[in-house]
């Protein structure tokens, strides 16, 4: 216990640094724009400022990356309740009732608990962070190559059977990813495998020009389908920004119930924000008093929801910085972003780089006080910042990936990746076929082939060695009850009904 | 939220990605599988070629029995795919010719046909919006962010 308070001390002395500070503000105020801006979501926005944070140190870049995770989830919660656009995929939830509140003349309580709510919500997440990540590193620390295997086929599969869309063709598109992966220089032996003769290939095709590619690039050619229509935000009397007492009486078990869900769901690999979003909505609903009342104005259907979403983000840390295994896409461009910077994810990372996990975990909360105090004044200028054309903007956003891109390595090849990606990712999209698979099995597919590889070299050829070990075994029943439990018709029905990560159309 | 209303686009990636799995099963035998107690280079590849065909496999198979091309048809007339395709193309130009021209004049003519392909507008307003984007990003980026953007024959 005590070493935790030092710890907490320690890492507040990082994050209460001047230049960590100010990393944090603009993390979540970019966070917080782009939640707000419809035509890009947290996953474009990360891929499209990661290359920024290039010249910075790990620390205050991570810190920056992380505001935008969690800012977005804030800002998507303004325009949901003042416009009835969602800004970003976990907030469509959130223009079910709190539209309906805005136009019954409650914005700004409305406003106050999304505000509130999420500010709990982070809180606890991050609490909820500090208690688990060190324990649970430690018990990574026993992993060998075997229990590494096991446990990436089981977050992919939670990965694949939690997303909505068809179930093959999220695997093909893991599968697709890994084959991207596999593409380069064999690390155990030293063979170049399938780069055609072109120099560039030869360590392999880069992360950050897929991940732009796919959810940066696409993105605007999806919406390019349409013109899209001016937004024009009705001016509504927001007054006075606090929830009354009675607000508070009917959300309470609502924000805890759904901070609880959305910190499970945030460590799952694929759930997160949105998915957390939609069961809470849903469980509030089954287990309310007025369940017909829903969807006509009822505060919990916005305080439950957005403490959810925020307390997701919290949770999706912990794989991440305990296994350097990403449960989303946007966890997947937090490790890119480590590893850019030479820090090698994985449970030794709170051993080896202590001021990296403490100080980041605890400017969460930094960033979650900012965004408090930040939201309610500037809800005037995000409201501004709405009537931005996205005529002007997509040849922004497309300015900026290329350059992000650029600066990797001066090098054009990369650039044309990236374009390539943007192509296959709309493509597969207009076919239905999910770009979040591709990311997560590019980038475990060398770890995963490396303890493949070393586990049968451990086990002198034998596959038992995945099963005599005690927990990889657990891993590959877990594995293999969820493929059984997924194909019954019930489960497969309650599926379809929640949300889908990734892409802003929902 | 696509299921169904694309079949013939399933079909089409399902099939190509059945293909270059099976091409990329064969490149993992060509590479070598080793031994069972020392996996060869290939033995990875080998394996997540088969999954790529066997899942496109599956793709392909639950889409039989449903109508197709029709329904395919109807969407893409809504979609300005031209504009799309304009937009790819001028991309992969732009890409290529940045480090002739160098980022400015580069930005400046890839924003004058993005801006102008979107809807049409007046000349001058087309040209003064793309000077001056062009040249506050790169000095933001090059100057403030110390990132080193491509430089062409004239030195910018």
């Amino acid at each position: 216990m005590a070493d935790l308070l030092q710890n907490i001390y320690f890492g507040f002395a990082i994050a209460l640094q001047p230049v960590n500070i100010l990393y944090c503000f603009l993390g979540v105020l970019i966070g917080t724009l782009v939640g707000v801006l419809p035509g890009i979501g947290p996953n474009a926005a990360m891929a499209i400022l990661l290359p920024m944070t290039y010249k910075l140190d790990p620390i205050p870049a991570i810190i920056a990356m992380a505001g935008i995770y969690y800012g977005a989830m804030y800002g998507g919660s303004t325009t949901a309740i003042l416009v009835n656009i969602p800004g970003e995929a976990a907030s469509v939830v959130t223009t079910l009732d709190g539209y309906k509140l805005a136009l019954a003349g409650r914005a700004g309580p409305a406003l106050g608990m999304c505000a509130s709510s999420s500010f709990i919500a982070g809180t606890i997440s991050v609490a909820g962070l500090i208690l688990v990540a060190p324990p649970m590193a430690r018990f990574a620390l026993e992993f060998g190559p075997p229990e590494y295997f096991s446990l990436i086929i089981l977050g992919m599969l939670l990965l694949i059977y939690l997303s909505t869309g068809s179930v093959p063709k999220a695997l093909a598109m893991a599968a697709f990813g890994m084959m991207l992966s596999v593409i380069g220089t064999d690390i155990i032996t030293g063979r170049a495998r399938f780069h055609f003769g072109i120099p560039a290939l030869m360590d392999g095709l880069g992360i950050i020009p897929i991940i732009m590619g796919l959810f940066g690039i696409s993105e605007v050619f999806v919406n390019l389908e349409r013109k899209i229509k001016a937004t024009n935000p009705q001016s509504f009397n927001i007054g006075r920004l606090l929830p009354s007492l009675q607000d508070w009486k009917d959300s309470k078990w609502a924000i805890l119930r759904g901070t609880l869900i959305g910190f499970v769901l945030g460590v799952v690999p694929g759930g997160g924000a949105i998915i957390a979003s939609f069961s809470s909505y849903a469980i509030e609903k089954k287990l309310s008093k007025y369940p017909e009342r829903f969807g006509q104005g009822v505060m919990e259907g916005v305080a439950g929801p957005e403490a959810a979403n925020n307390s997701a983000t919290g949770g999706a840390f912990i794989p991440a910085l305990t296994l350097g295994i990403p449960s989303n896409a946007v966890m997947v461009m937090i490790l890119a972003t480590l590893m850019v910077h030479g820090v090698q994810p994985g449970p030794l990372l709170i051993k080896n780089h202590p001021e990296l996990f403490w100080g980041v975990v605890t400017s969460m909360y930094v960033g979650n006080v900012m965004l408090l105090i930040l939201n309610l004044p500037l809800i005037g200028l995000w409201l501004q910042i709405l009537k931005i054309p996205y005529r002007i903007m997509f040849p922004l956003i497309i300015l900026f990936c290329v350059i992000g891109v650029y600066s990797i390595n001066n090098s054009i090849f990369e650039v044309n990746v990236m374009i390539a990606f943007g192509a296959i990712g709309y493509i597969f999209r207009k076919a239905g076929y999910e770009g979040t698979p591709i990311v997560l099995a590019f980038l475990l597919g060398p770890i995963m082939e490396n303890a493949l590889r070393q586990s049968l070299i451990m086990a002198d050829g034998s596959l038992l060695i995945f099963l005599t070990r005690p927990l990889s075994a657990l891993f590959l029943i877990t594995a293999l009850l969820i493929v059984i439990i997924s194909m019954i018709p019930f489960v497969r029905q309650r599926r379809d009904l929640v949300g889908r990560e990734g892409s802003k159309s929902a | 939220m696509n299921e169904g209303k694309f079949v013939a686009g399933e079909q089409i990636i399902g099939l190509v990605l059945a293909v270059l799995g099976v091409a990329i099963a064969f490149g993992g035998m060509t590479l070598g599988l080793g031994d069972a107690n020392l996996p060869g280079p290939g033995f990875f590849p080998l394996i997540a070629g088969l999954a790529l065909t066997i899942f496109a496999g599956v793709v392909l198979w639950d889409t039989k029995g449903k109508d197709r091309a029709t329904e395919w048809l109807k969407e893409w007339a809504h979609i300005r795919w031209k504009h799309i395709l304009l937009t790819f193309a001028s991309l992969i130009i732009y890409a290529n010719i940045l480090e002739s021209v160098g980022f400015i004049i580069g930005t400046v003519l890839v924003l004058m046909v993005l801006f102008r392909s979107y809807e049409s507008e007046i000349w001058v307003l087309t040209i003064l919006k793309s000077a001056l984007i062009s040249i506050i990003v790169y000095i933001v980026f090059e100057k403030v962010f110390q990132l080193n953007l491509p430089q062409g024959i004239l030195g910018f």
